[in-house]
């Protein structure tokens, strides 16, 4: 289950150094990407960079705390997981975070056990109810393993495969414009069209080229 | 104490004082009267002294005149025609022929005139007109010349005026006497001063003699009953007389004889009678008018008084009632005092109790604070530690650099609970201590918690003095003020809750200032906010005593004091110690 999170991007914000640098090395057993900011004006500012699929958060930090970043990001991305790590246990605290629709409200100090219970609460939610996703072709996706299915035969997809094949089945039936897919991808880095075309071709390959439809112009948009 | 009221002894007061002020008054009075009494009595002397004086002179003077008038007489008769002619030839029928007319008129002159006579040179009557004359003047030749005075010769005692008859030679030829009944000389003084008078003496046999006018039967009544002393006063029926004696001149010492004067003083007496009744009468009227008054008086202080003492025992009565209510209500009052005293120090105890509960409670989550931030680090360690292990990625220098990283933490822990422990553990000794030290101190024990709760704690020292004494106590005292500033920025959800600590001299005295920004204090008065169990805070973080705990460790342990006043965006707490 926890590998649905192994393709994807986690920002965490701790103003603590020393929980910081311990909390990154356990975030980077299971993400693919970890940033790590000091307070929520930062978290803001990260956000607006680039985009994430987790958000673990401290509340108690300097200029800006953690729940009114987290309140600001609502208003843009009602679906992200956010865990909260506090030292906070107090009802106010709690109240907030019930509002902002928290995935998990982590004490510190963490146990593992809880800590790897919020993370999979995090990567169900990043892919819905379903561990199987059907696609329109036949093809079933198995987003815990990465694996397209065809029948008996399975086809692996690569991290950048995999991961822009979730975040199409998060928008299906939307279109994806060729810019949302630089920013998923590539953060800073600027490919250019036909390094997402040959991605896209490549995953078209793996799972079928029916399921992901070209919008002239714009991008591209998955069925189901 | 006896009040009792004893009205006898106010009755017994009166009778007193009347009698008291009456005997002064009657001793006044009698001083009074006798010294008019003396008065009196001095001036009726001196009034008789004066009457007597008179009486004398009367006396001297009817003598000396008599005894002119009748040697002039004598002399005038001498010179006659042929009376020195007859003396020579002792011709008595002559001689009474030539003074017949003159015998005459003098007899009717002087009607105690008893004789005229005429002696020869040897003093042998030759004749005489009116009584019988004595046959000889036994003087005659030893006198030679004129002279006067009473002669007593056998019983007969009589004034002689004599008269020396001389011849043209000087010589003596004879005598001429005029006899005077000594009665004239007492009706002379009765005519000229009313007085009894009446000649004493005593003849040859030694038989008493006694002179008198006719008629002065008063006299007669005092010398037959009374033994006359001179100045003893005699009472006689017609009144009080007082007799003089004047020693009568008598021709020779053998003639002596005594002159009685009667001064009548019954009218003095009765002056002085009168004077003593008046006195006595006014004095009595007077001794009636005061005792009235002074009794009337009485009665009305008595009414009075009685009234007074009336509502004096009424009030008495109820001062015994208020004294024993008063007694018992003091008693009660000193018991309840008692109770409160000792519930007051009860509470005291308590509230120090709780106060060092609550900072108990205060400081454990404090260390709470202090303490999540390691453990959340050693707790992260092990769960990376277990991971990385599990994932079979745990290298030696990732483990050697996790424990490393614990021991520091656990050493930071320890030294923590050092810190915790140093501020429980009182220094019994009162010491000088930097203010920076505590300051600082102060400061690493809620810098945790202050952090936690996105607060910041500016420190600034501007004078590093030093005060004097327990630290702990004194570091208690601030850290309430701190948390207090710290619950009032969370409650009221400050952004930016900032708390400013500064140490500075001002006018030589040291002051600690706190300062925040959480809105200041709403209630009035401010000072309030130093009353035990008063709290704004909610339940939750505030037990109430806090402040009061703060401002007894500073007003009362270390003779501080501490003020509060709302600035533009806070509290100011001001420590002058």
């Amino acid at each position: 289950m926890l590998d649905i999170l192994s393709d994807k991007k986690v920002l965490y914000a701790e103003d603590e150094e020393g929980i910081r640098a311990n909390v990154v090395d356990i975030l980077e057993l299971f993400f693919e990407k970890v940033v790590a900011v000091e307070d929520g004006r930062e978290a803001m500012s990260e956000m607006m960079l680039s985009s994430y699929d987790v958000l673990v958060f401290d509340i108690c930090m300097p200029h800006m705390d953690g729940l009114e970043a987290i309140k600001r990001i609502r208003k843009k991305d009602k679906k992200i997981p956010i865990i909260i790590l506090s030292a906070h246990t107090e009802q106010d605290y709690l109240w907030r975070a019930v509002e902002l629709k928290i995935t998990k409200y982590l004490t510190k100090p963490f146990e593992k056990d809880s800590f790897l219970e919020a993370l999979e609460l995090a990567a169900s939610e990043i892919i819905g109810d379903n561990f199987d996703i059907k696609l329109k072709n036949g093809c079933i996706y198995n987003p815990c393993q990465k694996i397209a299915c065809w029948g008996t035969k399975n086809i692996k997809l690569s991290k950048t495969e995999s991961r822009l094949l979730e975040y199409f089945i998060k928008r299906a039936n939307q279109s994806v414009t060729f810019d949302d897919i630089y920013d998923y991808i590539w953060e800073f880095e600027m490919p250019s069209k036909e390094a997402i075309k040959s991605l896209v071709k490549e995953l078209r390959r793996k799972i079928g080229s029916e399921c992901i439809k070209s919008i002239y112009g714009i991008g591209y948009m998955l069925e189901l | 104490m006896n009040y009792s009221y004893k009205p006898k002894s106010l009755i017994s007061v009166k009778t007193k004082t009347i009698t008291l002020v009456l005997a002064i008054y009657l001793l006044l009075s009698v001083v009074f009267f006798f010294i008019r009494y003396l008065d009196i009595k001095d001036f009726a002397q001196a009034s008789q002294n004066s009457e007597l004086q008179k009486v004398k002179l009367v006396y001297a003077q009817t003598l000396k005149r008599t005894s002119k008038f009748y040697i002039t007489r004598g002399y005038a008769n001498i010179n006659s025609f042929g009376i020195r002619e007859a003396f020579g030839k002792k011709d008595a029928n002559s001689l009474h022929k030539l003074s017949q007319p003159r015998w005459n008129i003098i007899r009717k002159e002087n009607r105690y005139l008893k004789s005229f006579c005429f002696y020869d040179r040897d003093g042998n009557l030759l004749t005489y007109f009116g009584k019988k004359a004595q046959k000889h003047l036994f003087l005659a030749k030893k006198m030679q010349k004129s002279y006067d005075g009473f002669w007593r010769d056998g019983e007969a005692f009589n004034y002689h005026a004599v008269s020396v008859a001389r011849a043209k030679d000087s010589s003596v030829v004879g005598f001429i006497v005029f006899v005077i009944d000594p009665k004239y000389f007492l009706s002379e003084i009765r005519k000229l001063v009313n007085i009894y008078t009446y000649i004493v003496y005593e003849n040859s046999k030694n038989t008493k003699k006694i002179f008198m006018l006719k008629d002065d039967k008063i006299i007669t009544d005092i010398i037959k009953y009374k033994q006359i002393e001179n100045s003893k006063e005699i009472e006689t029926k017609k009144g009080i007389f007082q007799p003089y004696i004047i020693k009568g001149k008598g021709i020779n010492t053998q003639n002596s004889f005594k002159i009685i004067f009667l001064q009548d003083i019954s009218h003095w007496k009765n002056t002085l009678q009168k004077a003593i009744l008046q006195s006595l009468i006014a004095m009595i009227v007077l001794i009636l008018i005061t005792a009235g008054i002074i009794s009337y008086g009485f009665d009305v202080i008595l009414k009075e008084l009685d009234e007074s003492n009336e509502k004096l025992r009424k009030s008495q009565n109820e001062l015994e009632d208020l004294n024993k209510n008063l007694q018992i209500k003091i008693k009660k009052e000193i018991q309840l005092k008692l109770k409160k005293e000792r519930e007051a120090n009860e509470k005291e105890r308590i509230l120090a109790h709780q106060s060092k509960l609550a900072s108990m409670g205060e400081m454990i989550g404090n260390i709470a604070h202090q303490w999540r931030q390691p453990l959340t680090q050693l707790s992260s360690i092990l769960i990376s530690l277990e991971l990385y292990f599990e994932r079979d990625k745990l290298t030696k220098e990732r483990f050697r650099a996790k424990v490393k990283e614990s021991n520091e933490q656990i050493n930071f822990m320890s030294r923590t609970i050092d810190d915790f422990r140093n501020f429980f553990t009182s220094k019994k000794k009162k010491e000088y201590y930097q203010i920076s030290y505590i300051i600082n101190n102060v400061q690493k024990l809620m810098l945790a918690s202050l952090k936690n709760n996105d607060i910041d704690l500016v420190v600034d020292i501007k004078d590093d003095f030093d005060i004097y004494g327990f630290p702990n106590e004194i570091s208690q005292a601030f850290i309430n003020i701190i948390s207090n500033a710290k619950d009032i920025i969370l409650e009221r959800k400050v952004k930016n809750g900032t708390i400013h600590v500064e140490a500075l001299l001002k006018d030589d005295k040291k002051m600690i200032r706190f300062s925040d920004n959480a809105g200041g204090i709403k209630m009035t008065p401010i000072d309030k906010i130093f009353e035990p169990y008063f709290s704004t805070k909610h339940a939750k973080s505030g037990t109430g005593i806090g402040l009061y705990m703060t401002k007894t460790i500073i007003e009362k342990n270390n003779n501080g004091l501490i003020e509060v006043e709302n600035s533009a965006n806070g509290v100011i707490f001001t420590v002058t110690l």
